[in-house]
């Protein structure tokens, strides 16, 4: 069945537009899905069916848990049993996957805290493990056709006074010999009698959840890792809020080299490796993109955006095109130069850019996919940096969000059987599978107002002053 | 499928693990509370001992509770709660745990949360007591602002408050939440209206009925509206709750626990509690109608000698000072234990 899936595949691969394997089975290993954090896979499905609009609603049930927060991860998607699927966190303590065609709910899983970071997947030997990192300070490895719980690992130990917990996305890599799952930490204890955080890294056994490496920070967050492979060894790439990049040997969790900053590294890092001189970008709440020699962390070039860079960039090694594309919070996109850079072009978008971006190649020109806190979808022409389309992605469930202090879902985008998709957690609870062709009919929705909230205040004031009123005369008449 | 469980070994876990917090701040609030209950029967400067269980009340609400405990979050918490009674215990547990201790405490000795421990009460209290040392030291240097003035300033802050909301929300800075405002201006405009002498203070003192039913039905649709303190507790910011609390604390140096006497949805509930709790601040004997325990309730609570349960904090201010200790805390279950054994 696999090698008649295979073949198949690779015939309408063949048919398909140019760039880009299509794939009957491929893996989502880490949160943007490849270390130039593209985010964008090509698929193909047993029975061909071509994806349609759909989403899934969490509105109704979000106050239970941290206001003004993630609703949502980052998706990921990955094809196994023939068809393609969609996973995603979410903050109501849940791992979710769908069907990505469809949006029919395959399983959801319960964990003991919210799952903020992306869930990675992958197939060997016919078996499908989607891993999911919980707040709970647990991964979990659940299987991909069921969603029963394979094994879990606390990466973190409970002692009675630790407070919360946040855990990063796990990324799928080897560790010497072994596939491993690499997934960061951090707790922290505001309590007076023990105040304490820490942060670090750590690596367990992608067959069995036994624990291989870990590797102590600062006392701060620690940002999504990314798996890389340099020289015939892999490496892994994390940022943290306590400033650093580190570059750490995957098997054995040893510091390569680190680069401080001088302000928290929010977002996580790309990777340009197909390079004579392989380069590792990262942006800061310092505002500065920096380029840093993979294989020293010596700096090649920076530049200084307007603002915080709380996402992650995303590399783009087109023939005849190496960017580097990030957001900032000064509301602009920015694609450089890989190799010196140069602003290649920007582009103003109606809040500040919170999201990575995704890589879309649907005809002859590439699209960059990022969403703002202006809570719009926009896709950015990669050559021009011109808006093709931009869609309201639907009102917060909040009416406004603390600036820097959120985790935020990022857009992915899919060819399925041909069809390109983005999936996406939205700010409004909704997660939402949309295919571009029906983006770009979208009419851009309505701006950001707070005109209903002036009204409700001199409705309220109205009401208040009436009642006050009332009761009085009231008073006045019992009197 | 539907695999919407935890294992059998994170459920029994879950209490420490996922709700983690929840003993924390729940052994400190129970703390907290057993202490206040120790110290209501200290006699001795009985009102300084009060300011500072308020005070270390603070420190454990702002460093040690991670759940809000803010006025409107105990309601939908508790709500919330009910809500998961037989699907999520744990869950279940770790939103009522807070409210239900507030309020078992309040049903066994009297709404004490108000007067002694309640964080929002407290920092109207703050500035009651700024505004007493200030009319002092204006009436030393024989400055002593009419009502006209007293209406202009107030005016003044409304207006400021209006255009600090209005900058804010234009520059979309940080709305976490926004509907405390409502309830931040409201305050103001009936501060204004009792100030300015168009409605009486007793007269509206219903409102407090209609907060609290708005927050229960605001709650049962699930419209979170985040508490004045709640920027306190939270790890966002949320500056609407600020701004609220800074409007209640300017609104106490007006009249004094203006929040309390009007708004606050919690005191409603509190008050209902008060007349069925087991504790109350009863007036015994005869009166000579001297005033002075009127004039400590820092609510308005006594009106003729009679001390109005639903509006009582149980600060227990009235019974240090009345000169002739006509004020007492009584037990009222014991009395009527005691009327039903002579009766028999």
């Amino acid at each position: 069945m696999f090698h008649i899936l295979t073949l198949w595949s690779l015939t309408v691969g063949v048919g398909s537009s140019a760039g880009g394997q299509v794939l009957a089975e491929a893996d989502w290993p880490m949160w943007r899905r490849d270390e130039m954090n593209r985010a964008s896979v090509r698929l193909v499905t047993a029975d061909g069916e071509r994806p349609r609009r759909w989403s899934f609603d969490l509105a109704g049930r979000v106050h239970a848990f941290e206001p003004g927060m993630t609703v949502w991860s980052s998706p990921a998607v990955a094809a196994f049993d023939g068809r393609a699927w969609v996973a995603a966190g979410c903050y109501d303590h849940r791992v979710y996957l769908w069907d990505a065609v469809s949006g029919e709910l395959r399983f959801r899983y319960t964990t003991g805290g919210g799952v903020y970071g992306t869930p990675v997947m992958r197939t060997r030997g016919g078996r499908t493990l989607l891993y999911a990192a919980s707040s709970d300070r647990t991964v979990y490895a659940l299987d991909g056709i069921d969603g029963t719980r394979v094994f879990s690992t606390e990466v973190e130990p409970y002692r009675p006074t630790v407070g919360g917990a946040r855990l990063s996305a796990p990324a799928l890599g080897r560790a010497g010999e072994r596939e491993a799952v690499f997934v960061g930490h951090w707790v922290y204890d505001k309590s007076l009698g023990a105040n304490r955080q820490r942060g670090g890294l750590s690596a367990i056994d992608a067959e069995s959840g036994a624990r291989l490496w870990r590797a102590d920070f600062l006392d701060n967050r620690v940002s999504h890792p990314v798996y890389f492979e340099l020289d015939g060894s892999g490496y892994l790439c994390v940022g943290s809020e306590d400033g650093n990049l580190r570059v750490l040997r995957a098997d054995t969790g040893e510091v390569v080299w680190h680069h401080r900053e001088s302000e928290i590294i929010q977002g996580s890092c790309a990777l340009w490796l197909r390079t004579e001189r392989p380069l590792v970008f990262a942006g800061s709440h310092f505002g500065k993109l920096r380029a840093l020699d993979a294989r020293t962390g010596e700096e090649v070039w920076s530049m200084k955006t307007g603002y915080w860079i709380a996402a992650t960039p995303m590399v783009i090694d087109e023939p005849g095109v190496e960017r580097v594309v990030v957001g900032s919070y000064d509301g602009k996109m920015y694609a450089l130069d890989a190799r010196t850079g140069a602003v290649h072009w920007s582009h103003a978008c109606g809040g500040p850019v919170h999201a990575s971006a995704a890589w879309l190649k649907d005809g002859p020109r590439a699209t960059a996919l990022v969403t703002a806190l202006d809570h719009r979808l926009y896709g950015l022409w990669m050559d021009q940096g011109t808006e093709r389309f931009s869609v309201f992605i639907g009102a917060p469930l909040w009416d406004g969000v603390s600036l820097g202090e959120s985790t935020w879902s990022s857009p992915v985008t899919v060819a399925i059987n041909g069809r390109w998709m983005v999936y996406h957690g939205g700010y409004n609870g909704e997660f939402l599978g949309l295919p571009i062709a029906e983006a770009m009919m979208f009419e851009g929705g309505r701006p950001w107002s707070n005109a209903r909230f002036w009204l409700t205040m001199v409705l309220v004031l109205v009401g208040v002053g009436g009642a006050a009123w009332l009761l009085d005369r009231r008073r006045v008449k019992a009197a | 499928m539907d695999t919407n469980y935890l294992p059998l070994w994170k459920t029994l876990e879950s209490p420490l693990v996922a709700l983690d917090e929840s003993h924390v701040e729940l052994f400190s609030v129970l703390a907290l509370f057993l202490l206040t209950l120790l110290v209501l029967n200290v006699r001795r400067h009985r009102q300084g001992v009060r300011h500072l269980v308020q005070g270390l009340a603070i420190l454990v609400f702002f460093y040690i509770v991670y759940s809000c405990l803010g006025v409107f979050g105990m309601i939908r918490n508790t709500l919330h709660g009910i809500t998961l009674i037989g699907t999520v215990f744990t869950e279940s547990f770790f939103w009522m745990s807070l409210p239900v201790v507030v309020l078992s405490f309040a049903l066994m000795s009297g709404p004490f949360f108000c007067g002694w421990i309640c964080p929002t009460g407290t920092l109207q209290e703050i500035m009651v007591i700024l505004r007493e040392n200030l009319g002092r030291l204006g009436a030393r240097v024989r400055l002593r602002p009419g009502p006209a003035t007293r209406n202009v300033l107030l005016f003044l802050f409304f207006a400021g408050f209006m255009l600090l909301v209005f900058w804010m929300g234009s520059t979309r800075q940080f709305y976490v939440e926004d509907s405390s405002l409502y309830w931040g201006a409201s305050l103001f405009l009936l501060l204004f209206l009792v100030l300015s002498g168009v409605v009486r203070d007793e007269a509206i003192r219903g409102l407090r009925a209609a907060s609290f039913w708005i927050i229960v039905i605001s709650a049962l649709l699930r419209t979170t509206i985040v508490s004045p303190v709640h920027f306190a507790f939270a790890d966002v910011r949320d500056p609407a709750s600020a701004l609220t609390t800074l409007v209640l604390m300017v609104a106490s140096l007006f009249l004094a626990r203006a929040w309390c006497r009007y708004i606050c949805p919690w005191g409603y509930l509190m008050g209902l509690i008060h007349r069925r709790s087991r504790l109350r601040v009863q007036a015994e004997g005869e009166c000579r109608d001297c005033g002075v325990c009127a004039r400590v309730c820092r609510v308005g609570a006594i009106q003729a000698g009679r001390v109005r349960l639903d509006q009582c904090q149980f600060c227990l201010a009235c019974v240090d000072r009345c000169p002739q200790g006509r004020m007492k805390v009584v037990d009222t279950w014991q009395a009527k234990t005691d009327n039903q054994c002579s009766t028999s």
